[in-house]
């Protein structure tokens, strides 16, 4: 129930920030698109079914504000969440940077897919030089915005919301403490 | 959220996909209370836009100093104006057309630029309370901005002519032929296709204007375009027209809806 709450609020304090602030911050006419990156991070964080789940709802959202076809968004985002977990827990593995990279292909793949669909609906001038600058755009942001966001996601989950560096990779042996099962230290004698 | 194995995962995904494409038909179809619902959420948006406005809008300074070397550049242009005038009466003869009377005209501000990177709309600051109704033209001085898409009490939505979506009938004020110009994308001219005949003498610089043809959303003579580029069509008796419309569609912060309908016009004699 925490979790369903607690993502909601994510979702509308998104959709808020999407509608009011983010028309007046463009980049040569394109904007980021911050219900497709917490659809990302949902998938990133949460692993597929949820990137699906969040994705669809976001989407859902979103169409019912935007002029374009509705359950397109809803669609792209659905996707996009649940492809993005997928990759990150088959192919990329579990490293800190790896939702950058991810977070940016899936956000420029997104772009294309929605104005595609768009074109088959009817929408011939969705695909242009534009949405070239678009997807450019949206990838960018979603890599810039997307560590912040996982750690939001993860708050919905459950985890305390706070800053968490990327540990450096420890040494054979080494010790540390709240981390894993813990071991006795060998001091050489036996009891 | 513990994640399931990949079989559940992918029967989430197949459900929700399906409900998105059935979504999407229904949309297409045009059944169902869509636009109710969308209008419903416009209006609970709409302060949260305006809100946005207030705070990172535009700046008028830097406008104010724009137009200030604008009306230097139109006072020495108003010798050419005047002639332009007299000649578009000219035509207006020459075609039977007077622009339409008692047309009332709504002026608003523009408090949201688009909200989504696939959208060309803006939303102003009068609605249905004004008097505006779904699919009544908006312009600005310069000419043709756009039609109203969705209204709420307070605030409207207009989808600018270069959305793909919308059509206008534009009539060739030198020759008096009838086409339908549709958009082509933000920054792109709008397109007539295969409606001038190869033979038509359409040139670079040729001004266009709505047509009001009878039933249309448009009153006759508003201004629309210049035509920037004349090419040969795919059949080769055809040609097409490319159109630079005249209204500056990315500096919008005041526009003006004009109050007309297509069944008003009819009662009140401003056919086509």
């Amino acid at each position: 129930m925490t979790t369903t709450v607690r993502t909601a609020v994510v979702l509308l304090t998104a959709l808020l920030l999407q509608v009011a602030v983010l028309p007046w911050l463009t980049i040569s006419g394109a904007q980021a698109d911050l219900l497709l990156v917490v659809s990302l991070a949902a998938g990133l964080s949460g692993g597929p079914e949820r990137g699906a789940r969040v994705g669809f709802v976001a989407g859902m959202l979103w169409d019912l504000v935007v002029v374009g076809p509705l359950g397109l968004s809803a669609l792209t985002y659905c996707l996009a969440g649940y492809f993005v977990g997928s990759a990150q827990r088959s192919v990329v593995g579990p490293t800190w940077w790896a939702p950058i990279p991810s977070a940016a292909l899936a956000g420029a793949a997104s772009v294309f897919f929605y104005a595609a669909v768009g074109v088959v609906l009817g929408h011939h001038e969705w695909l242009d030089g534009q949405t070239v600058v678009i997807a450019g755009v949206v990838a960018l942001t979603a890599a810039l915005l997307v560590l912040p966001a996982i750690r939001i996601l993860a708050w919905t989950e459950g985890e305390p919301l706070g800053l968490r560096f990327p540990s450096r990779p420890r040494r054979r042996g080494s010790f540390s403490p709240g981390r894993g099962r813990r071991r006795p230290l060998n001091t050489g004698f036996r009891r | 959220m513990a994640s399931r194995g990949p079989g559940q995962s992918r029967f989430t995904l197949a459900v929700l996909l399906v409900i998105s494409i059935t979504v999407l038909a229904v949309d297409l179809l045009g059944i169902g209370p869509v636009g109710i619902v969308r209008d419903g959420v416009s209006g609970v948006l709409s302060p949260v836009r305006a809100a946005g406005d207030a705070v990172f809008g535009h700046d008028d300074s830097a406008q104010v100093e724009r137009l200030r070397s604008r009306i230097a550049e139109l006072e020495g242009a108003e010798a050419a104006a005047a002639n332009a005038e007299a000649e578009l009466r000219r035509l207006q003869d020459q075609l039977g057309l007077t622009p339409p009377e008692g047309v009332e005209v709504v002026a608003a501000n523009v408090i949201s630029e688009a909200v989504s990177n696939f959208d060309r709309t803006i939303e102003i600051d009068k609605g249905a309370d004004a008097g505006i109704q779904i699919d009544m033209p908006v312009q600005t001085a310069a000419g043709l901005v756009g039609v109203v898409d969705s209204v709420t009490f307070t605030s409207a939505r207009i989808r600018l002519i270069t959305d793909g979506t919308v059509n206008v009938g534009v009539r060739h004020s030198a020759s008096g032929d009838v086409a339908i110009a549709h958009g082509q994308g933000e920054g792109q001219p709008l397109l007539i296709e295969n409606a001038f005949e190869a033979g038509t003498p359409v040139t670079e610089g040729d001004v266009f204007v709505t047509a009001g043809l009878d039933g249309s959303h448009y009153p006759p003579e508003v201004p629309v375009g210049r035509a920037v580029q004349v090419r040969g069509a795919a059949n080769p008796l055809e040609q097409e027209v490319f159109l630079d419309p005249y209204a500056d569609l990315d500096r919008l912060t005041q526009v003006g809806v004009l109050l007309f309908t297509p069944a008003a016009a009819t009662a009140g004699g401003a056919d086509g």
